[in-house]
């Protein structure tokens, strides 16, 4: 072997040893969602948010693989399965379906899912405390209790409740079983209007207007998608309207207690840090975002309730953590 | 590309070779756009998963389901041949009905399948990996499927139904039932498309009620592109293209999402999509011109 091929070798050598020694540094995680909506975009900037708070500066020290299944199972599928073969450090899926995909894919690579709101019913996990295996993650489960005492509070004499909700959604599924199961209790009844696709919310509204003394939506990416039109219908008719996440409110609901979606995402990024840490997910218990500390607050938008023609108590104002 | 996304794609596209091949029936033999495989493939995923988890087994469940979809066929032949509805009017408002069924079935919008036993589980204990195990079997089942339909089109039924679909009129002057052609093809592409939804869906590890978007654009560029890459007019050669073009289009899809390579990012993946299937669509065109120009 000739002196320069030799030298040449050893600067390849110890090239590579130096890029090895970099690699170990940077963390790579994926992070797949099934659809663009603006709630679950919100959770990923909240995860971006938190992980950078944690210290990851993406193209530093973290590489990050972002992928939307935009709707569409098959190329779902097919991202898990790239994932997979790039062999990140963790995977965060976001939603149910994604989730599924990527837990039937692979039981080595750690996931941490987030936006669920079923762990158990949807098979992620099989027990919530140290669920073992190499997924652990956060439910989205709402607080949904909570939610309607403030809308007795605010409407009083409430006998019946409209629901406006897209059934194919297993999120916005599990709310309303659980309306359903406290409504008789909490002394109304319920009128429910299924809006099939984003084209169909407004009409759904409409079908409750005249029968309810008010509408609650759940935590429904379909229904909040076309928000704004729900709104118009709910102020046309005086009906005021309820929801299960702030950012509804700030875009016209009258009020709600629960939690933030970028907040969710930061929560996330918590999980995510000590699974780069080096903690399993299988030992990690199954968090729930309403259970989590100083992560539900009330909001109130005093506007949208003048317009839908309710009274707000005074003493609600002052508990509220935001009033838009 | 890593080998895991090779699998990936063929995996993923031997599922959907399934409705490629019960689209090449109706969309190129029976010349009828069926968009009712829209409802049938979740059709199957919903009828197979909640009979999975009702203690069916997995092979049962598969088979009940893929006759759940020749009944939505049925569907669909109905409407047009005796509410004398629009074909492509027809499949909609079949799929559309689906949709309600599959919730129903399901009793909610999704059911997980993850650590159940699934017609893939037999393979596993095979010794082969878990994530090649739907390739071996998928495949077999793909090979199956198109050596059936090609036995079948050369038999006397067959060939009515190719006569049916190239010129209605002259077939039903020679005697042969269209009606009754329409009725057995979207019976068995509907039956195949619940087929591929109920071995996805054990694939992907849940049933969902929107698992049927954007299934028909796939199946077409399949179709479509597989025969305009593979031209024939041998039917073997032919379902083969249809089978190929699945894979191809899965293949095309890995490399579209494997990002940075030309400044494609996540939500391109559709426009990508849509452009495989114009190109797929002009090739043909394009073919024909320049066969033209050499003949002049």
């Amino acid at each position: 072997m000739s002196k320069t091929s030799s030298l040449l070798t050893g600067a390849a050598f110890g090239l590579t040893l130096a890029v090895a020694a970099h690699a170990a540094d940077v963390k790579n995680i994926a992070i797949i969602t099934m659809n663009d909506t603006p709630q679950l975009l919100e959770v990923k900037e909240g995860l971006m948010a938190g992980l950078a708070a944690h210290g990851y500066a993406e193209g530093k020290n973290l590489n990050v693989n972002f992928k939307s299944a935009q709707g569409n199972f098959g190329t779902a599928q097919q991202i898990v399965r790239q994932f997979i073969g790039e062999n990140p450090d963790v995977i965060v899926t976001i939603t149910t379906p994604t989730s599924q995909a990527a837990i039937a894919a692979t039981k080595d690579i750690p996931i941490i899912f987030t936006t669920v709101t079923d762990p158990l019913k949807s098979k992620l996990v099989t027990q919530e405390k140290h669920p073992g295996g190499n997924a652990s993650g956060i439910s989205d489960l709402v607080p949904t209790e909570l939610q309607l005492n403030i809308v007795k509070e605010i409407v009083p004499n409430l006998k019946t409740l409209g629901l406006v909700y897209d059934p194919s959604l297993d999120n916005a599924r599990s709310t309303v079983e659980s309306i359903k199961a406290i409504a008789p209790k909490m002394g109304f009844a319920i009128v429910e209007s299924p809006a099939m696709g984003i084209n169909n919310v407004p009409s759904a509204g409409q079908a409750l207007v005249g029968k309810v003394d008010a509408i609650f939506v759940p935590n429904d990416t379909t229904v909040y998608g076309a928000f704004e039109s729900l709104v118009k219908v709910a102020q046309d008719g005086k009906v005021p309207i309820f929801t299960a996440e702030r950012r509804s409110v700030q875009r016209g609901a009258v009020a709600t207690v629960g939690f933030d979606f970028k907040d969710m995402g930061k929560r996330t990024a918590d999980m995510v840090d000590k699974v780069l840490k080096g903690t399993k997910p299988g030992d990690m218990d199954i968090q729930y975002m309403k259970d989590l500390p100083n992560s539900l607050a009330l909001y109130i938008n005093k506007d949208s309730a003048e317009k839908m023609g309710v009274k707000l108590p005074p003493d609600l104002l002052k508990r509220a953590a935001q009033v838009f | 590309m890593s080998l895991y996304a090779f699998t990936g794609a063929i995996e993923t596209g031997l599922a959907f070779a399934l409705v490629a091949l019960g689209a090449y029936l109706t969309f190129k033999v029976l010349d009828f756009p069926d968009l009712t495989v829209e409802g049938s493939f979740p059709l199957g995923a919903s009828v197979a998963a909640k009979l999975m988890v009702s203690g069916v087994d997995p092979w049962t469940a598969t088979l009940i389901a893929t006759f759940a979809g020749c009944l939505a066929g049925f569907a669909t032949a109905f409407l047009n041949l005796k509410l004398r509805i629009l074909h492509i009017l027809a499949g909609i408002l079949t799929a559309i009905a689906l949709y309600s069924v599959n919730l129903r079935i399901m009793d909610r919008p999704n059911i997980g399948l993850i650590n159940m036993t699934t017609v893939y589980t037999p393979i596993e204990r095979l010794g082969v990996p878990s994530l090649y195990a739907p390739v071996v079997l998928l495949a077999i089942i793909v090979v199956i499927a198109k050596i059936l339909i090609d036995l079948f089109l050369g038999t006397g039924v067959g060939l009515a139904m190719r006569a049916a679909g190239a010129n209605p009129r002259m077939a039903q002057a020679n005697g042969i039932r269209v009606g009754r052609m329409i009725v057995i093809g979207l019976g068995i592409a509907n039956g195949l498309t619940a087929m591929s939804g109920a071995l996805f869906a054990q694939m992907l590890g849940a049933a969902d009620v929107s698992m049927g978007i954007g299934v028909i654009v796939v199946a077409l560029a399949a179709v479509i592109g597989g025969t305009a890459l593979m031209p024939s007019r041998l039917v073997p050669m032919l379902t083969l293209a249809c089978v190929l073009g699945s894979i191809l289009y899965r293949i095309a899809l890995a490399l579209a999402l494997s990002t940075g390579a030309i400044g494609l990012t996540a939500s391109d993946v559709n426009v990508v999509t849509a452009v495989l299937v114009a190109i797929a669509l002009w090739l043909p065109v394009r073919r024909s011109a320049f066969v033209k120009r050499l003949g002049r």
